[in-house]
């Protein structure tokens, strides 16, 4: 049996004292896009950052088909964007991407290949001499993306992807997305935007307060809370229902 | 509607934009992305405008003891009170270029129309303060100097006509100075930072950019009794110039204020000449001051050239090893805190060869520079741990990559040393056969250094800047010093006791030494 793109059980990370993420357990299967869901501090990152191997969890497991996120062969398959995109400032996308894609063991041909349809379909041609300190934010995040997806990983674990994206940018992310899962690779979303989660997102995760509390499709969560959108539900299960509209009529007086 | 925004309020509004011009220069070259994780970021840029506003201050004092220092005593070396002030003017000069050039190379980076697009001013509110913050970065220097020089040299000579003669002086030097230091810090900036194109030769130009930039910010450290020698040689060059028609020495930047300086101090008769001279260079300062105002404006309106035009799209890639190499190179050729990894070591060989103090301060200065430099190369991953630390990079192939450039850089020191110390007629052989024997260690140390930060590093991630976490590093950096130590102390024993030739035992030191170093960097992950 092949195993699992993504499988975290009773996941606890902590910083000093704090507990970001207290016992989370879910799964990310082959073509899926799985939406991790959650407000500000919810242990939505700290989780991502296991899944890379960036963060050390304090119990818990979490694999990468079937290893340790630590381990080269689970790196070597993973194409991952952080929250924060904080690049080589000095370096030109060029010259990261040359080092992302030698370091992946692409290549010339195959890398350069790759490199040339996503700048285009980015929009990043012209810029790609450009050293990254002096480009946009959505530029920046291009460079990110790019880097993420030159070697066609099975997995694709994106921490607020659209972040800084213009129109165009996001509409390629998405059917790029969408032709992923089509062959078969798997999705780990993180996002705030309840709007992208429920048009790309084949099941969703809600964290709140470092727990999973509600899994499911956008369907099954809608059925499971009796609501009409992703939006209330997410509302209803991380209890922020009643907060906001007492806020903005303060606002208007 | 809106009122206007007074002065007042704008000289606040530019405090934010210095903030961060401050915050920038202090801390984000150094450290990256790791600080603001570490600590409150309002508290490091309260502290960053902390700095900036001390060196500021020591350097007004310092200025302004030199120019009423030249006004007390002259400079009799350089032929008295008047020259004194042309060579007090000169260390002006070079001092501007030595204090300003980084904070100005940071006001251009910054982005100051990003950082002042939210808030409601108009045009001509925001260029205000664009400029304020500007004059933020030098206001305390330049204005200490600008009173406290014309009136010593007044109060000295008891003579009114030398306040506005030495005021004028300092105020064309201090144009001139800043003019040429915002020239040089735009076009490290434009040429350097963000020259783009990956070709060799593109980057050899880039790597002389940033030698040009670094030497004029290290200018004053050769010329260690600044005034003297600045007079001495202005000296020379009027001397020189004397015999030429129309007194062509007088004319010579800033010997015309000098000229000027000694009629107001009754030293010398009317000059027609020189103030001539000085007249046209106030006119030449005027011009500069309009464009430096002009300039400083476009930077900070987001008026930076465009980017070159980009080449094909096409990447070439290397074995990992060498990929990392590869960008840590790159990485020294745009940011001179990554050039100092690599010129540092051989700037160091060569001084000490022409210098010449023994070969073993030498052999044991360079290494543990290049030690120093390793941990450096090392933290860069830092830089960038987000993006970075997913990557499938084993600490073998990382490790081997940093000692292999380091070991690279050690070996071009010292051959470098060794052809520096051949020119200057000294002996190059002993030197050349010490650094190599000492080659080993210095890869030795850089290995078993890199491995125990990883190891006592809390993540599977890179270890970033060791200084900054200096008591959790301490056991590594001691550890990485101390094998530098062992081939010294091989050689030192064998020494004692009238060995014939203690090189030989000392080079399998260091090769035993480093065998054991690739034993355990192979046996990790």
């Amino acid at each position: 049996m092949s195993e699992l793109p993504v499988l975290v059980e009773d996941l606890v990370v902590r910083y000093g004292s704090k507990t970001a993420v207290a016992g989370v357990t879910f799964s990310v299967k082959p073509g899926e896009i799985y939406g991790l869901l959650g407000p500000n501090g919810a242990g939505k990152s700290s989780v991502v950052k296991v899944l890379v191997g960036l963060v050390q969890p304090a119990s818990g497991r979490a694999r990468i088909f079937g290893r340790s996120p630590s381990d080269v062969e689970a790196k070597m398959r993973i194409g991952y964007v952080p929250e924060e995109v904080v690049l080589f400032d000095s370096l030109t996308p060029r010259e990261y991407l040359e080092f992302v894609a030698s370091v992946r063991r692409m290549d010339s041909a195959t890398a350069s290949q790759r490199f040339r349809k996503l700048a285009e379909a980015f929009g990043l041609s012209e810029h790609v001499d450009t050293p990254i300190g002096a480009l946009s934010k959505g530029s920046r995040q291009k460079v990110a993306l790019i880097a993420a997806l030159i070697h066609e990983p099975p997995l694709l674990i994106l921490d607020e992807p659209f972040t800084g994206l213009d129109v165009a940018s996001s509409r390629v992310l998405k059917e790029i997305l969408a032709s992923h899962v089509r062959r078969g690779g798997a999705v780990l979303m993180s996002t705030h935007v309840m709007e992208l989660a429920e048009k790309l997102c084949t099941r969703e995760g809600i964290m709140s307060g470092g727990k999973i509390v509600s899994e499911g499709s956008v369907s099954e969560l809608r059925e499971l809370v009796g609501a009409a959108g992703l939006e209330e539900v997410f509302l209803k299960v991380t209890g922020q229902e009643a907060w906001g509209s007492g806020e903005v009529t303060a606002l208007e007086e | 509607m809106r009122n206007r925004a007074g002065l007042r309020e704008l000289w606040r509004i530019s405090g934010f934009v210095y903030r961060e011009v401050a915050y920038q220069l202090v801390y984000m070259q150094r450290s990256g992305s790791l600080l603001p994780q570490a600590e409150d970021a309002s508290k490091l840029a309260k502290r960053a405008t902390g700095t900036m506003l001390i060196n500021k201050v020591l350097a007004a004092g310092f200025l302004s003891a030199m120019g009423v220092f030249t006004a007390l005593l002259g400079v009799p070396e350089g032929g008295g009170t008047a020259l004194g002030f042309a060579g007090f003017l000169a260390t002006l000069l070079a001092f501007t270029l030595f204090l300003f050039l980084q904070p100005m190379t940071s006001f251009v980076s910054v982005k100051v129309a990003e950082l002042l697009a939210p808030l409601p001013l108009s045009k001509s509110e925001a260029s205000t303060v664009a400029l304020l913050a500007f004059v933020r970065l030098f206001d305390v220097t330049i204005v200490a100097v600008a009173i406290g020089v014309p009136t010593a040299y007044a109060v000295v000579y008891r003579s009114p006509l030398a306040w506005p003669i030495a005021l004028l002086g300092v105020a064309v030097t201090s144009v001139f100075a800043l003019a040429t230091t915002f020239a040089l810090a735009y076009a490290f900036y434009t040429k350097v930072v963000r020259g783009g194109s990956g070709s060799a030769g593109a980057a050899l130009l880039r790597t002389l950019g940033m030698l040009a930039w670094i030497f004029a910010a290290a200018l004053p450290y050769p010329l260690s009794n600044l005034i003297a020698g600045l007079t001495q040689a202005l000296a020379s060059a009027e001397e020189l110039l004397r015999g030429f028609p129309a007194g062509l020495g007088q004319l010579l930047y800033p010997l015309p204020f000098a000229h000027l300086l000694a009629f107001a101090i009754g030293q010398a008769a009317p000059p027609a000449l020189p103030a001539l001279a000085a007249a046209s260079y106030a006119a030449a300062a005027y011009a500069a001051s309009k464009w430096l105002v002009r300039k400083v404006l476009e930077v900070s309106t987001g008026g930076l050239p465009p980017a070159l035009a980009a080449a094909p799209l096409a990447l070439k890639t290397a074995h990992p090893w060498l990929a990392v190499v590869k960008k840590d190179l790159r990485l020294a050729s745009r940011s001179p805190t990554h050039a100092f990894t690599v010129f540092a070591p051989v700037a160091y060989g060569v001084y000490m060869a022409v210098t010449w103090a023994s070969e073993w301060a030498f052999a044991l200065g360079l290494a543990s520079l290049t030690l120093a430099s390793a941990i450096l190369l090392l933290s860069t991953e830092a830089l960038a741990e987000q993006a970075t630390g997913p990557l499938p990079l084993t600490r073998r192939l990382l490790v081997s990559s940093k000692v292999s450039l380091a070991a690279g850089v050690y070996l071009l020191s010292t051959g470098a040393a060794a052809a520096a110390a051949a020119a200057s007629g000294k002996p190059a052989l002993p030197l050349a056969l010490l650094g190599l024997a000492y080659a080993p260690t210095v890869a030795a140390s850089v290995i078993v250094l890199s491995l125990l930060a990883f190891k006592v590093s809390e993540s599977s991630a890179p270890p970033g800047d060791l200084y900054s976490r200096l008591a959790r590093n301490l056991l590594p950096l001691i550890a990485g010093f101390l094998l530098l130590l062992i081939p010294a102390a091989v050689y030192g024993v064998l020494w004692l006791l009238k060995h014939p030739d203690p090189l030989l035992p000392m080079a399998l030191a260091a090769v035993v030494e480093l065998a054991v170093a690739v034993v355990a960097l192979a046996a990790s992950k």
